[in-house]
């Protein structure tokens, strides 16, 4: 059975902590929601956890089958089994995108793949997600929609068929058939691979089609409470207001404090008369 | 390329200087060869299109190139230069025909102390006239490149286009990059731009690439490769392999 075990996790992105002694496991055939405000280190958990080096991680484990990932380079991380489908996708001008998914499958793979065979897992994913087969033959994402975008992350998370898959918003931007093809792919990868999933989303509907097995929600930096279903269920229709209340804790919001430490203009100079009296 | 073109090779060997005459309506590919170490002009008159191929391979290189465009005549240079040792490039394109357009794109690479200098301009004098500048380099072992696009606008071409892109990747911290992209602009009525961006690789493709299990030496070498083989597609078949055998041996 895998399992991804991250213990009292610490994590700071230029020199600020997001963070503060995170605990979470994920197995292989569980779909874990995670929400949680905007700001509150959803997405740093995820970059942490693929290793981009932007984020520090300060204190804590992250274990994958009792292996150490944060000893793993980012590369090996991948080959080892961890998928993060990104929530901004970048735009890499000249690489193509059939050439950098045939270099990416054969990191993962022991024998090495005929051209024959790419173009026929190739073919049959770009079917499943429903992108024409002669954009792979572009620049990776250059040009491409924000759902071409998304259903390409999704693309390449069908061929390295991971253990664990985590999806950063991988439901904004997407219209409501993109949304469907994309939830069919995550459930069909699920039932056919039994892969553990890490979903972010803001929105339910994504939820409803994926039907995660449990929920987590992260504030301040933790894990505050974890749950079933009805967690994210609850959440949709009440919001975090609620779940403050009841285990007592304030939402920190620093996203607020410094909107109004940046002001321009007129606003600026009354910022400054207010700090200089 | 386009398949109704007349192909033709232009070697310096025998002549330094040498003068061109694209007549009304002809359509040609021109290929310069190796060595390069002196003075070429176009004339393309009124309708003609001429697709013009620089590629610099082994040895020290110098080229003067002055165009002269007529009415709707179209100029596309397409410079790669991966010669060894130091070289330059001074080509100055001259739209004085209405709804001329001259286009120069080049990729570059530069290693082992080379220094290499580009001087790239237009003026624009007739109207509705259109240039477009978009040029690729990367530098390496302390090598030095230096490139300077001009697009002059003047007074009376209205409705012109005059575009700029400038990338450089530097591979370590003693090679050093300088670009100028200048627009000089004397009209108005006119479209220009003019983008520069010159650094290291870029920190998010590459975490991207590696996300992905490509080791970093690959995802280094798969984006380098994306930078620079844009220029391959412009050359016949022969010159296209030998290109991709440089940027292949250059990165592996």
């Amino acid at each position: 059975m895998d399992v991804l075990e991250i213990k009292n996790l610490h994590v700071s992105v230029e020199d600020k902590e997001i963070l503060k002694g995170l605990n979470l496991t994920i197995k292989k055939g569980e779909k874990v929601a995670l929400l949680g405000p905007n700001g509150h280190g959803k997405s740093t958990l995820l970059n942490a956890i693929m290793g981009n080096p932007r984020y520090k991680v300060t204190q804590g484990e992250i274990l994958l089958n009792g292996e150490n990932v944060l000893e793993m380079k980012v590369d090996e991380r991948s080959r080892k089994g961890l998928f993060l489908a990104f929530q901004n996708p970048v735009e890499i001008p000249g690489v193509i995108s059939a050439d950098f998914y045939k270099s990416a499958l054969q990191e993962h793979s022991e024998k090495r793949m005929s051209l024959y065979q790419f173009y026929k897992v190739l073919d049959n994913a770009s079917q499943e997600v429903k992108i024409p087969f002669e954009m792979f033959n572009r620049a990776l994402n250059d040009g491409f929609s924000g759902g071409e975008k998304k259903r390409n992350e999704i693309l390449q998370m069908m061929l390295l068929n991971p253990k664990i898959a985590m999806l950063d918003e991988i439901d904004s931007g997407l219209d409501v058939d993109a949304i469907n093809t994309v939830s069919e792919c995550i459930n069909k990868q699920y039932e056919k691979e039994n892969t553990g999933f890490l979903i972010i989303s803001h929105y339910a509907r994504l939820f409803e089609l994926v039907k995660p097995t449990r929920s987590a929600v992260i504030i301040n930096g933790k894990v505050v409470l974890e749950g079933g279903p009805e967690v994210y269920k609850r959440i949709d229709k009440d919001g975090y207001e609620r779940i403050k209340d009841e285990l007592n804790i304030s939402i920190e919001n620093d996203n607020e404090k410094t909107m109004n430490q940046v002001s321009i203009g007129v606003c600026a100079t009354k910022e400054i008369i207010k700090n200089a009296k | 390329m386009q398949n109704n073109f007349e192909e033709k090779n232009i070697s310096f060997l025998n002549e330094k200087n040498q003068e061109i005459n694209i007549s009304c309506n002809e359509k040609i590919n021109l290929n310069l060869v190796d060595n390069f170490d002196g003075e070429l002009t176009i004339f393309l008159q009124k309708d003609s299109i001429c697709n013009l191929r620089i590629f610099y391979k082994e040895n020290k290189n110098s080229l003067v190139l002055r165009t002269f465009l007529s009415e709707n005549a179209e100029l596309n240079v397409y410079f790669a230069d991966f010669s060894i040792g130091n070289s330059s490039l001074s080509a100055n394109s001259i739209l004085y025909g209405n709804e001329a357009k001259s286009t120069f794109k080049y990729s570059s690479i530069s290693k082992n102390n080379d220094a290499k200098n580009y001087h790239i301009s237009f003026s624009h004098i007739g109207e509705k006239t259109i240039s477009n500048l978009e040029g690729y380099s990367v530098n390496m072992n302390e090598s030095k490149l230096k490139v300077e696009g001009v697009s002059h606008i003047e007074k009376n071409s209205i409705k012109s286009k005059a575009h700029q892109k400038i990338k450089g990747i530097l591979f370590d911290k003693e090679s050093v990059a300088i670009a100028n992209p200048i627009l000089k602009i004397d009209c108005d009525d006119i479209e220009a731009s003019h983008a520069c961006a010159i650094g290291s690789l870029n920190d998010n493709h590459l975490f991207y690439l590696l996300s992905r299990g490509l080791p970093l030496k690959d995802a280094r070498k798969l984006i380098t490769f994306g930078y620079l083989n844009p220029i391959v597609e412009y050359f016949d078949e022969k010159d296209k392999e030998e290109l991709k055998t440089i940027i292949e041996r250059e990165f592996n």
